[in-house]
């Protein structure tokens, strides 16, 4: 076991760990406990002895495990038996003998994995779980094609170098592929197989029916309606329309259909264009920026009433846009009597009241103006919590126990508008909402679900009213639900919002986008522009000078050295110049200092065969420059001598011979 | 990457330098530098100097076969080449292989022969073949000659053109031997004998295994061809001499360039392997202007190549 297969062997633990790690809460425990053994087997391996008997057994568990999980398959149950069966595997190969085969094996069932598990989870964490993947199989994968050649290799220093600057360029060669494919690859504008989120689906928060008074504690869960990116707008305009409920049946609020023909009359105005990302939901009602006439960008149908409903049922995240016209007026073209209806079970204290406050013969701003009096009068307060469940609940909630939430309110206060003939409705949806300034959307939970009550002025035109500011304690009530979040958290929320968006929801529609983006701009750049020429040229110029630095410096960077080694020679021979007709080795036998020697031989070795300097040679060498600052030499210049004198008797051969085998372990 | 074989040939140079061939360093490295870069060597200098005992004694060290043509004024070309003569018995002609048929062949005086034996002899150097009646009988491997030459100016010489003289890659000279060891010599006699007895220190196999990687391994930068150029540019431009080296000059210094670096144990060439082989392999392919005929041809040669600066970036 050498240092190259025990690296591999860490990274495919690693590479393991990687894939199961996300799907690893999703599984049974008998699985995770699978796992566990086989990995504990798969680290002892090499201690324990390994029998022909016990091998067939743990081929037999390993298939009656498969086959369990295989049986659990089903046409509505696909992801999790699959990825199970995925683990099984896994974990079989993790403890079976570490061949090349089985490694390879291995490798390529952590990617299957982690590529499966995006079936039961679809986190941003899988990003950082992918690239890692990738880095360590890469890697993986070529320090195993040097085992699968040679099980005891060892590589040389400069190699391992060499290869670890490899290890790291091919993965992130694969990571930039992996990302123009991204883009590139065609999309379908609606997943082929839908998996994924089909469990998730809104339960708390906004619904399709009001029935004040059939809770006493609501409680909502803090769980994400959707998001919405749109400028930072004033809190008085952030009402998002849902559902309109117009059809009270004794004490519930439902919707009617079909509705009376509305016109929607905008004053030419841009509005606030929006675009929302809607957490998967069960009901069809799409959330609009009170009020939207029109969608893009998903397949619904626009009622008159402002609600927008989809086509159909969809589990996934819905992404559509749209314009909210705040100062547009919605005018009723129809009768308004349906909006008049009131149970005849309406308590008669009601009743009372209305009378009293006044009828259709006055000013729709007067009746609105006494109601609301009437409510601050009765010292209502805002409270989801310890409420009382009465038959009569509206007679409770305004003279008895005078506590509720914005279902309470708003209903009363339509009932009471009805009974004083104004035509009034409810409308549900959401209030308000948390600007993240990071990602410039706002962030609306579930809990800011709200309710409030649109009547018809004297003109026809649907006026909002939000009775649940009459509460005595508003300002409280509705600052408490304005969670204020960390700044870690807000940038977390924007990081996940970029991810849904740019990543989980990346569909042909905006790839389309993104091709037609990138073309209008290379459209822009062939429209020439007398004005750019200076920051043309300029560019050019400055990015020209930077490569001939950059190439000079390079060159230089070898080669300075010489020069450098050159004249220290000459400073130390006490020489002008050494003459350029002296090679290296030449100068190295002239003063035969060892320094000369080894500077030749290192340099020439590099020089003279068309290689590089490495940085620690080139360290070496200028560390030999330094060093031979202050020695004193002699030079007698002069040319090697030929091939030897033959008056000599013996020639300088076997010095030569010396210094030259040294020459060859260097190289 | 380990250089094959070099220990045994410095084995070679260190035994023949030392105890049989003393004081004829230079010729014995030019010699092996020949062999090892598939080259022919020519000696220029008077009878009596030992050329014979050299080429005796490497073909003794190396195990090769030896063979000597001693030219004069009526040698013929079949007189080397080999002659077919007609069998009786067989009643057809039977070829008889002249000496070039060696792996070593002396050719001693080459001047002295006439320029048709001569070119025979070069043509089968360069071509490492003979053709002979229309057959075509290829030359031992290795295959080297060594021509000596005596000094131009004495009587009954055939000057050998520019020309042919390319055709050998180096020259060298041997020279009288320092006085000490020329008494040593003069008291022990000629070392003939000896040479007799040696044992080959290598065999004819390595040898050409050795040529082959001196051919094949032994890198050669663009840097120092840069150099080599230089060199054979300035030689064309300079006002001494008459033509300046040739392109096969230019090879031939590489070639020989290589096996010097082989010698040196290094797997590339440096140009101070260039400059010490330079004289060896270019001095014969040079002649000086007539005007200029009082200088040392190597004297200039030496110049010329300190004003070449080494290339060391």
């Amino acid at each position: 076991m050498n240092n190259l297969q025990q690296t591999v062997h860490w990274l495919l633990y690693l590479a393991a760990l990687i894939a199961v790690l996300p799907i690893f809460s999703f599984l049974p425990l008998w699985v995770q406990i699978f796992l566990g053994i086989c990995l504990t087997v798969g680290l002892l391996r090499s201690r324990i002895r390994w029998g022909q008997t016990t091998g067939r057994i743990a081929v037999a568990i390993t298939v009656v495990a498969v086959s369990a999980s295989a049986v659990q398959l089903s046409a509505l149950n696909v992801a999790l038996p699959l990825v199970q069966i995925l683990c099984l595997l896994l974990a079989a190969r993790l403890a079976s003998e570490k061949t090349p085969r089985n490694m390879l094996q291995t490798f390529v069932l952590t990617l299957i994995l982690l590529a499966s598990s995006s079936l039961l989870t679809l986190d941003m964490v899988y990003l950082s779980y992918l690239i890692l993947l990738i880095l360590i199989l890469s890697s993986g994968l070529i320090l195993l094609s040097f085992i699968h050649v040679d099980p005891q290799i060892q590589l040389p220093c400069g190699l391992m170098k060499g290869l670890r600057f490899f290890l790291l360029a091919v993965p992130a060669t694969t990571l930039i592929l992996m990302l123009a494919l991204f883009f590139i690859l065609p999309r379908t504008p609606t997943p082929l197989w839908n998996i994924a989120g089909q469990e998730s689906a809104a339960l708390a928060g906004m619904t399709d029916q009001v029935q004040p008074g059939s809770f006493s504690d609501l409680t909502s869960a803090g769980d994400t309606a959707f998001r919405a990116e749109v400028d930072e707008l004033p809190a008085s305009l952030l009402y998002w329309r849902g559902i309109v409920l117009d059809r009270l049946d004794d004490q519930i609020w439902r919707r009617s259909s079909p509705q009376v023909r509305e016109q929607f009359r905008t004053d030419g105005s841009d509005g606030y264009e929006y675009v929302i990302y809607a957490e998967p939901k069960s009901d069809l009602y799409l959330v609009t920026l009170d009020r939207t006439d029109r969608l893009q960008g998903v397949s619904h149908r626009a009622e008159s009433d402002g609600v927008f409903t989809r086509h159909r049922q969809d589990h996934r995240r819905t992404t559509y846009r749209g314009i909210g016209r705040p100062d547009a007026v919605a005018v009723l073209e129809g009768r308004a009597d349906d909006y008049l209806a009131v149970p005849s079970s309406i308590s008669p204290q009601l009743r009372e009241v209305a009378a009293e406050l006044g009828d259709r013969d006055q000013a729709f701003s007067m009746l609105i103006e006494r109601l609301e009096t009437f409510f601050l009068q009765q010292q209502l307060t805002y409270s989801a919590e310890n409420l009382p469940l009465t038959q009569a609940p509206l007679a409770t909630f305004l003279f008895e126990s005078r506590r509720g939430y914005c279902e309470h309110f708003a209903s009363a206060f339509a009932v009471m508008l009805r009974l004083m003939d104004v035509p009034a409705r409810l409308v549900g949806g959401y209030l308000g909402g948390t600007y993240n300034q990071f990602g410039k959307f706002y962030l609306v939970t579930e809990d800011r679900a709200h309710v409030w009550v649109e009547a018809l002025n004297d003109e026809g035109v649907w006026v909002r009213i939000d009775p649940s500011r009459l509460a005595v304690n508003a300002e409280q009530a509705f600052s408490a639900t304005v969670a204020t979040h960390s700044y870690l958290q807000t940038l977390l929320d924007a990081l996940f919002h970029s991810w849904t968006r740019r990543v989980l929801n990346f569909d042909l529609q905006q790839q389309f986008e993104l091709f037609r983006e990138a073309s209008e701009t290379l459209a822009g750049l062939r429209r020439f522009d007398v004005s750019m020429l200076p920051t043309v040229w300029s560019t050019i110029v400055i990015a020209s000078v930077c490569m001939i630095v950059f190439l000079v410096r390079r060159r230089t960077k070898n080669f300075g050295l010489v020069p450098s080694y050159l004249r220290r020679l000459a400073d130390c021979a006490g020489l002008e110049k050494i003459p350029p007709e002296l090679g290296l080795y030449q100068l190295a036998d002239l003063t035969g200092h060892p320094l000369c020697r080894e500077f030749a031989e290192c340099y020439g070795a590099t020089l003279y065969r068309g290689r590089s300097l490495e940085a620690a040679e080139r360290r070496r060498l200028k560390e030999i420059v330094r060093q031979l600052k202050g020695q004193q030499l002699v030079i007698e210049v002069a040319l090697p001598e030929g091939l030897g004198d033959n008056r000599k008797l013996r020639g300088p051969f076997q010095t030569d011979q010396k210094g030259n085998q040294h020459a060859i372990h260097r190289s | 990457m380990e250089l094959i074989h070099r220990e045994p040939i410095l084995g070679v140079i260190d035994t023949l330098a030392s105890r049989y061939l003393q004081g004829k360093i230079k010729a014995i490295r030019t010699a092996m530098i020949s062999l090892l870069s598939e080259g022919h060597l020519l000696i220029e200098d008077i009878p009596g100097l030992g050329k014979t005992s050299l080429a005796l004694g490497l073909s003794a060290t190396l195990g090769l076969d030896f063979g000597r043509i001693q030219c004069t004024g009526d040698l013929l070309p079949s007189d080397i080449t080999g002659v077919s003569i007609f069998n009786r018995e067989d009643n057809r002609f039977h070829f008889v292989k002249g000496p070039i048929f060696n792996h070593l062949l002396l050719v001693d005086e080459i001047n002295r022969t006439l320029p048709k034996t001569q070119s025979a002899l070069l043509e089968a150097m360069e071509e490492r073949r003979v053709t002979l009646e229309g057959v075509t009988y290829k030359l031992p491997e290795p295959f080297m000659v060594i021509a000596t030459q005596n000094p131009l100016d004495h009587v009954g010489t055939f000057p050998l053109p520019e020309s042919q003289l390319d055709r050998f890659l180096m020259t060298t000279d041997i020279g009288y031997p320092p006085a000490a060891l020329e008494k040593q010599i003069i008291r022990q006699g000629s070392v003939r004998e000896d040479l007799s007895r040696i044992k080959p220190l290598l065999t004819r196999d390595q040898i050409i295994e050795a040529r082959q990687f001196v051919r094949e391994k032994i890198e050669l930068h663009e840097k120092i061809a840069g150099y080599i150029h230089e060199l054979l540019q300035r030689s064309r431009d300079h006002s001494g001499f008459i033509n300046g080296i040739s392109t096969r000059g230019g090879i031939s210094l590489a070639a020989a360039a290589r096996a010097q670096a082989y010698l040196q144990g290094r797997l590339f060439v440096v140009p101070e392997d260039v400059q010490v082989v330079a004289l060896a392999v270019v001095s014969h392919r040079l002649d000086l202007r007539p005007e200029q005929d009082h200088l040392d041809k190597k004297e200039v040669l030496r110049l010329l190549l300190r004003e070449i600066p080494v290339p060391v970036v």
